[in-house]
């Protein structure tokens, strides 16, 4: 089935310009005339409908395709582009100096914490995804068989707890912690934690 | 007038999913539809989610890797059943390892392609190693995931056995397609500023520009093609799971991004031997495994033309271009590419498995 394109001998253009005046010059008025006069059923003039359709989507397709093309397009399009994202880069700077002091005083949060609120539960949803998901136990064939090879030390760690228990878990936060950096006992909870 | 109300509700659907995906969100791994086969996940690390779909009967020696890009989710090579490019390879034998990208946070804008490749893609082959017992695997890269795969196999050729690439963005001075001009209009600066605005970037501006580019098919042809196939069995199905995987864009890491822009689109790093990764200078010519280059010949998002040079600038023995007559994502969903395409890349994977 490999196959190389065919050269076509009349230009793209062209043959949407054909296909779409002889749509709508000669097949679409003759099954027009032919339904009203002869009385035919509707199959021929939704035949003709259809190929009108396709030259009209054809003609615009090739005419956007034109318009990318076009280097002075092209130019325009990328200035218009720069000149948006640099109000958009000058209007976050505007606001962030304004609202920054602002917001919090009227007690609203930033776009910052929300957007790190929103990171929080994004980052929780993708760990519950995994956790959730089905993992495959390794084998201890499969172990003895690759000769060890230096990689990142994360990666060691990963593969180390993979291959033990065929988890693994991110080191994550355990518990409460005094300032010192001491683990609080159970009972310093009760004390410090009302409920 | 009944066609006309039809295509209107086929409008309206669509519309409603876009305005859905801009006010909720693209590329979530959570809204992927179910997965037609069967997985596990093996690793995880990184931006990387290796998931394993084991072989029907008995597995070929080598398994396969597939890569696919960084901008959209993979489930269109798993889409359903009877059009999944994964269900596909695993009938035939193989073990199928496939790299889910997790979309990167704003905290993961500074991955470039070193992170990517030396450390995400580098970790997930060891992966595959240690869960396969082998030591080489093949790998397939599909269209930015066939650049993240030739790159990797250039950089890391001792743990490549075979390497498929399927519509690689390659030559990036081929300019005769509307999305050769439209995605080199950004120079360097614009470039840096939409990534100092943005961090990554966003999800609805990689929606945005892939829809400019064919803004009949996506505001009315599309609609009017669902129509005119409803008799069609399973088509429709088919139509709203695409739909779904087009509304999935996901972040594409600031790093990354100027990376593709600026060395590879304005500067064509890769094509000159200039390219860097790591601090490491690219030679294609590391890359030594049998390549096959799978080139759409229909294919208006990676130009043919793009891709053709491989062959040329690698320095295996045993390499080849192979055209066939299909479009960007006919490659992965259309039932003529199943039925010979993808037997035809794992009947030269199993020629290459010993």
């Amino acid at each position: 089935m490999a196959t190389k394109p065919q050269p076509n001998t009349m230009s793209k253009l062209t043959r949407c310009l054909v296909d779409f005046t002889e749509a709508m010059t000669i097949d679409l008025p003759i099954a027009a005339t032919k339904r009203i006069l002869a009385r035919t059923d509707e199959r021929e003039l939704h035949e003709a409908g259809w190929k009108a359709y396709d030259a009209i989507v054809e003609l615009a397709n090739d005419a956007t395709s034109r318009v990318y093309t076009n280097s002075a397009f092209g130019r325009v399009a990328a200035g218009a582009m720069e000149a948006t994202i640099r109000a958009q880069r000058l209007g976050v700077a505007l606001s962030g100096a304004l609202f920054a002091n602002l917001w919090p005083a009227i007690g609203l949060p930033t776009a910052a914490e929300l957007s790190s609120i929103r990171e929080e539960v994004g980052a929780m949803r993708a760990e519950l995804a995994v956790a959730r998901a089905p993992r495959a136990p390794l084998s201890a064939k499969a172990q003895a068989a690759i000769p060890e090879r230096p990689a990142s030390p994360r990666f060691d760690v990963e593969t180390a707890m993979m291959a033990t228990s065929g988890v693994f878990q991110r080191p994550m936060f355990s518990g409460w912690t005094m300032p010192e950096g001491r683990e609080i006992t159970p009972r310093e909870v009760k004390q410090n934690v009302s409920n | 007038m009944s066609a006309i109300s039809a295509i209107a509700g086929f409008w309206m659907e669509g519309a409603l999913r876009t305005l859905d995906a801009f006010t909720t969100g693209f590329g979530s791994a959570s809204n992927d539809p179910p997965t037609a086969t069967p997985y596990r996940v093996i690793y995880q690390g990184g931006l990387v989610r290796l998931r394993h779909y084991a072989a029907v009967g008995t597995a070929h020696h080598t398994p396969i890797l597939l890569i696919y890009s960084l901008i959209k989710r993979p489930f269109i090579l798993d889409l359903m059943q009877g059009r999944s490019v994964i269900e596909n390879l695993t009938r035939q034998g193989f073990d199928v390892y496939l790299i889910d990208w997790i979309p990167p946070s704003a905290a993961d804008q500074y991955r470039g392609f070193h992170e990517y490749v030396d450390e995400d893609m580098a970790n997930s082959v060891r992966a595959v190693q240690i869960h396969s017992g082998v030591e080489k695997v093949s790998i397939i890269g599909y269209c930015f995931g066939g650049l993240l795969a030739l790159l990797y196999a250039a950089l890391h050729p001792d743990s490549v056995k075979n390497l498929v690439t399927l519509t690689l963005p390659l030559d990036m001075s081929v300019r005769d397609l509307p999305i050769d001009i439209m995605s080199r209009m950004l120079s360097e600066s614009g470039a840096r500023m939409l990534v100092d605005t943005y961090g990554n970037v966003p999800p609805w501006m990689m929606f945005s520009f892939f829809n400019s580019l064919a803004p009949t098919h996506h505001m009315i042809d599309k609609f009017v093609g669902a129509h005119r196939s409803t008799a069609r069995r399973g088509y429709l199905e088919m139509f709203r799971l695409f739909e779904q995987w087009l509304h999935s864009d996901v972040a594409f890491a600031g790093k990354i991004f100027l990376e593709t822009n600026n060395d590879l689109g304005l500067h064509n790093a890769l094509m000159k031997g200039a390219m860097k990764v790591g601090g490491v200078t690219v030679n294609l010519k590391n890359l030594i495994a049998p390549l096959m280059n799978v080139i759409g010949d229909l294919d208006d998002i990676v130009n043919p033309k793009s891709s053709e040079p491989l062959p040329d600038l690698v320095g295996s023995a045993d390499k080849q271009n192979y055209h066939y007559p299909t479009g960007h994502m006919g490659a992965a969903v259309s039932s003529d590419a199943l039925k010979n395409l993808w037997p035809a890349i794992g009947g030269w994977l199993k020629e290459r498995d010993a």
